[in-house]
């Protein structure tokens, strides 16, 4: 008897033991946040974790595709009025009901969020009213037919209007963080952890973990090292040169997903002088880039091929423009640039440029996957068709802020940056990176090149404004080939993300490129 | 004034009696070369500074020229060898199957054979040719791919080799190629062109990466060397221009005395209480990028230990009656500071000066590891270890490892000359 009962609640035991292991999770990210307010900065690193603490309208599926978030059912109805039914009974962390009025705050809010270094505006300059019909149903004005409205709405994240007040500081302490999302907020200690706990009353149901640890690791070693030593169950940004040893490993599990990210060279194509431009005895000169032979010359002799397979270790896909194939928009006309160093060789001594010249390519060093010496790689390319090229690379906290530089256009002549479509279609890269810069409709707010091209403007904007999606996809793909035939910018890859787990978990790759536990199933 | 200088020689003259004179140099110098540790530490940085300084010419590659550095031999391990380009040809065989016929092919000057005959031979009767290609010298000593035989006329086959599963060209052997038959299926009567495609394997040696290879396809080797150049010409230069800074404001502080002594000092314990590292890293970030802001960051974090040394050497040296000698004569200030007292301080500076180089150069190390300081296109050893140190997971020990042995030993190396040099110079320990 005694024996029996021993038993009994040693195997309690046991299984007790494993449930609360499986149900805490802690997630390794390789960049810290910057805010914890939502409507702070839109970078993935703070969405990724903001939105399990918020909700939104609607959600992005891990291909970006929408789904009903807490809008239930949503259409235009009428060319420039849209209307959106909201969920009932959903309520936020403290108890209260969320209700349209909370919406309509959150959406005031998001334009007046002082010092934001990139502001989700962007999204909310199309709306020009919005109109609470009941508790439950929204309409909105647009300011001209706006096909883009539940895709964009989508990426704003609803606070509670219960703190009308409240600052980037109070969502930082949590006084503020009142969400509607799976998760609540536990605490955050800069550059230490983020925990959240779980939010049992979830509209859609209780989530799989009690307790999410989001910890920054920035470097990628120390990042690998603590999943391999069992501190972490989840990293993000597998480091390229040791996928082929975990592969290897039966206690790691690795899964990889393209992302909608695109790495790409900004060109400086219209200022008269280049701040780090001149002629190989170190004069100035007029601005070789803003001939287009130049900028496609540089787009050749870049061998995209190479720095797939020996920067990137085979894990990214050479780009020939700013989506990968599959995406809503791309074009199916365009190929990846051929290699083709003595064609560039010819280009450049075509447009007055037989010797080259000098250039310095900048780039960030801690952003992106193997920022540093993809930078490195080009500059060696672009030196052996006689651009004498010197490689420039910062941290991303100084290197942003030049790159976008202030009225006079970016401190750069040649810089390697990388767009994630936040919409999940082309639109949003063509937007931000190529259209003529706009701050009224905040258009090419990211246009560090200032590329600029009347037909590549018109083409657009007929695409933002057409409500019809084959038609818009068309035009997008037509918009894209003006700028890429004009070199606008010149894509060199997009990126593969690989993420890591411990074995008995697997991570779903998101397109997004987002590390969240809801993604995270067991294996 | 000048009735004073007989007294002073009066003072020197007994000393020339009592020994022979022997110069501090060589006395300096024998005590050196009695502890042999210190002998292979000059060695050993003696070594180091000739290949640093001659690296130019030694270096198997000039790591710093982009266009000499290939991506495409990047993290190749120790040992492994830099190819040409292997040597590919498309030929052109123009054949007439109506008539019998010869056709001379001659290569480019690279490639490893010089020419190729071409024959061949309607079979009568068939619709087939007999041909036949032999190449002067013959391609046997040549490692080749499986050469690629395309472009048969329509319906066509040969008796040698075999057919791509999918695709049109046929495999075949060189050695086949001296004698094989085209045999069609349909009428053969009018020329058709074959296209032959022949790879090597690879190409011919042009150096050996002793040492590997980095991210970027650098060797390793010259990558050290040029490594050893930059961080020994910081240490050196840095410490040279933060010896000249430290002493003089050290002598005058001890010169002088009172508040200019408390004003320089103070500065120098302000100084002394931040971190070195810490220190260079906000000076890094203000200046900006580049060998020469490395140097001046160092310069700044260093002057105040020279300062400190200096001024209690002075504080001593000052005391002593050559001091009070020289005062007396009149001398002008800066003739007593710089010709009577200088020279007196200068050994114990002079051990302080070789610790510090070695400090600089992994102060410099540590920097560049933290990838602030050097572009990134012209690595010093500390870059170099800091790249390698994303493969060390993956297996790729040599990027981080050989350069991180490098600086060791340049250390270890400049270590023991300084301690050497300090039980030398240090009259206490004088037996």
């Amino acid at each position: 008897m005694w024996r029996s009962l021993s038993t009994a609640t040693f195997a309690v035991g046991m299984v007790m033991g494993a449930t609360a292991h499986a149900e805490d999770i802690t997630i390794a990210v390789a960049s810290e946040v910057t805010a914890m307010d939502p409507h702070y900065h839109n970078t993935g690193n703070n969405n990724q974790i903001v939105g399990l603490i918020y909700d939104r309208m609607l959600h992005q599926d891990s291909n970006q595709q929408l789904e009903p978030g807490l809008a239930v059912e949503w259409g235009p109805i009428a060319d420039d009025v849209w209307e959106f039914k909201l969920r009932e009974g959903v309520k936020f962390h403290d108890g209260t009901d969320l209700t349209a009025e909370d919406i309509v705050f959150s959406y005031e809010r998001v334009p007046n969020v002082p010092n934001s270094p990139s502001s989700f505006a962007t999204y909310t300059a199309g709306i020009a009213e919005i109109t609470v019909v009941d508790d439950y149903t929204l309409q909105f004005r647009t300011n001209g037919p706006y096909p883009l409205l539940p895709i964009d709405l989508s990426t704003i994240q609803i606070v509670s209007s219960e703190n009308p007040d409240a600052t980037t500081e109070d969502y930082n302490a949590g006084t503020a963080s009142i969400g509607s999302g799976p998760y609540k907020f536990v605490s955050y200690t800069p550059g230490e952890s983020i925990v959240l706990e779980a939010n049992p009353d979830y509209w859609a149901g209780a989530p799989q973990f009690d307790t999410v640890i989001y910890r920054p690791i920035s470097s990628d070693a120390a990042r690998v090292a603590a999943l391999l030593a069992g501190d972490v169950d989840v990293i993000s940004g597998v480091p390229t040169s040791d996928i082929a040893t975990l592969e290897g490993n039966p206690d790691i599990v690795l899964s990889q997903g393209v992302s909608n990210r695109v790495i790409y060279l900004h060109v400086d194509s219209r200022r008269v002088y280049s701040p780090f431009i001149t002629d190989n005895d170190g004069n100035q000169i007029f601005n070789p880039l803003q001939d287009v032979n130049v900028r496609k010359a540089i787009s050749m002799a870049i061998d995209r091929d190479t720095i797939v397979e020996e920067v990137m270790e085979g894990v990214a896909i050479p780009a020939g423009q700013v989506l990968p194939e599959g995406f809503f928009g791309v074009s199916e006309n365009i190929d990846v640039p051929e290699y083709d160093p003595e064609g560039a060789k010819a280009l450049l001594a075509e447009a007055g440029y037989p010797d080259g010249f000098k250039l310095t390519i900048h780039g960030p060093n801690d952003r992106y996957i193997n920022d540093e010496q993809i930078a490195q790689a080009i500059a060696q390319m672009l030196t052996r068709v006689g651009i004498e090229t010197a490689v420039e690379t910062m941290p991303r906290s100084v290197y942003f802020g030049r790159a976008t530089g202030g009225d006079d256009g970016s401190e750069f002549s040649l810089m390697l940056v990388g767009w994630g479509s936040g919409t999940g279609e082309a639109s949003s890269p063509l937007r931000a990176l190529l259209h003529t810069r706009d701050d009224d409709s905040g258009l090419g707010r990211t246009n560090r090149g200032r590329y600029s091209s009347a037909p590549f403007d018109a083409t657009l904007q007929l695409a933002l404004n057409t409500v019809d999606d084959d038609m818009r996809a068309a035009l997008l793909a037509r918009a894209t080939e003006i700028a890429m035939r004009e070199v606008g910018l010149i894509p060199t890859h997009f990126q593969v993300n690989t993420w890591g787990t411990r074995k008995g978990l697997r991570y779903i790759p998101r397109t997004d490129e987002y590390t969240r536990p809801t993604n995270v199933v067991p294996e | 004034m000048s009735s004073i200088d007989p007294a002073a020689e009066s003072v020197a003259l007994p000393e020339q009696k009592a020994a022979k004179p022997v110069p501090p140099a060589v006395r300096i110098a024998k005590d050196f070369l009695e502890s042999s540790l210190a002998v292979l530490g000059l060695a050993i940085l003696s070594l180091i500074i000739l290949v640093a300084v001659f690296a130019p010419l030694i270096a198997p590659q000039n790591p710093y020229d982009l266009s000499e550095i290939r991506l495409e031999d990047s993290r190749q391990p120790p040992g492994s060898q830099r190819m040409t380009a292997p040597w590919e040809t498309d030929l052109e065989l123009a054949i007439d199957p109506g008539i019998e016929g010869t056709t001379e092919i001659t290569f480019s000057e690279d490639a490893p054979v010089e020419s190729a005959a071409l024959s061949w031979a309607p079979i009568s009767g068939e619709d087939a040719v007999s041909i036949s290609l032999e190449f002067t010298p013959s391609l046997e000593g040549v490692s080749l791919e499986p050469l690629r035989l395309d472009d048969l006329p329509r319906g066509s086959e040969l008796n040698i080799g075999e057919k791509h599963s999918f695709r049109s060209f046929w495999t075949v052997k060189a050695a086949d190629l001296q004698n094989f038959t085209l045999s069609s299926s349909r009428a053969l009567d009018r020329p058709f062109e074959l296209e032959l495609a022949i790879k090597a394997t690879e190409g011919e040696a042009l150096m050996t990466y002793w040492l590997g290879t980095d991210g970027q396809g650098r060797d390793m080797l010259s990558a050290i060397m040029y490594g050893l150049r930059t961080s020994l010409a910081v240490g050196v230069v840095s410490c040279f221009f933060a010896m000249m800074i430290g002493l003089s404001l050290g002598m005058i502080a001890a010169f002088f005395g009172g508040r200019i002594e408390t004003v320089i000092m103070r500065i120098v314990d302000l100084q002394l209480s931040f971190p070195t590292i810490l220190v260079a890293l906000m000076l890094l970030a203000i200046l900006g990028s580049g060998v020469e802001k490395v140097m001046l960051a160092l310069i700044i974090v260093q002057w105040a230990y020279f300062a400190r040394t200096a001024r209690s050497v002075a504080l001593v040296e000052r005391g002593k009656e050559y001091m009070e000698a020289a005062q007396c004569l009149a001398l002008s200030k800066s003739r007593v500071i710089f010709r009577h007292l200088l020279p007196n301080c200068l050994p114990p500076i002079i051990v302080v000066a070789t610790v510090q180089v070695a400090n600089a150069i992994a102060l410099e190390a540590t920097l560049s590891f933290l990838g602030i300081g050097l572009p990134v296109t012209e690595p010093s050893l500390g870059l170099l270890i800091s790249n390698g140190f994303e493969f060390m997971l993956s297996g790729r020990y040599w990027i981080s490892v050989y350069p991180g042995v490098a600086l060791l030993i340049t250390i270890i190396a400049i270590n023991l000359v300084g301690d050497r040099l300090r039980d030398v110079l240090n009259p206490r320990l004088n037996r």
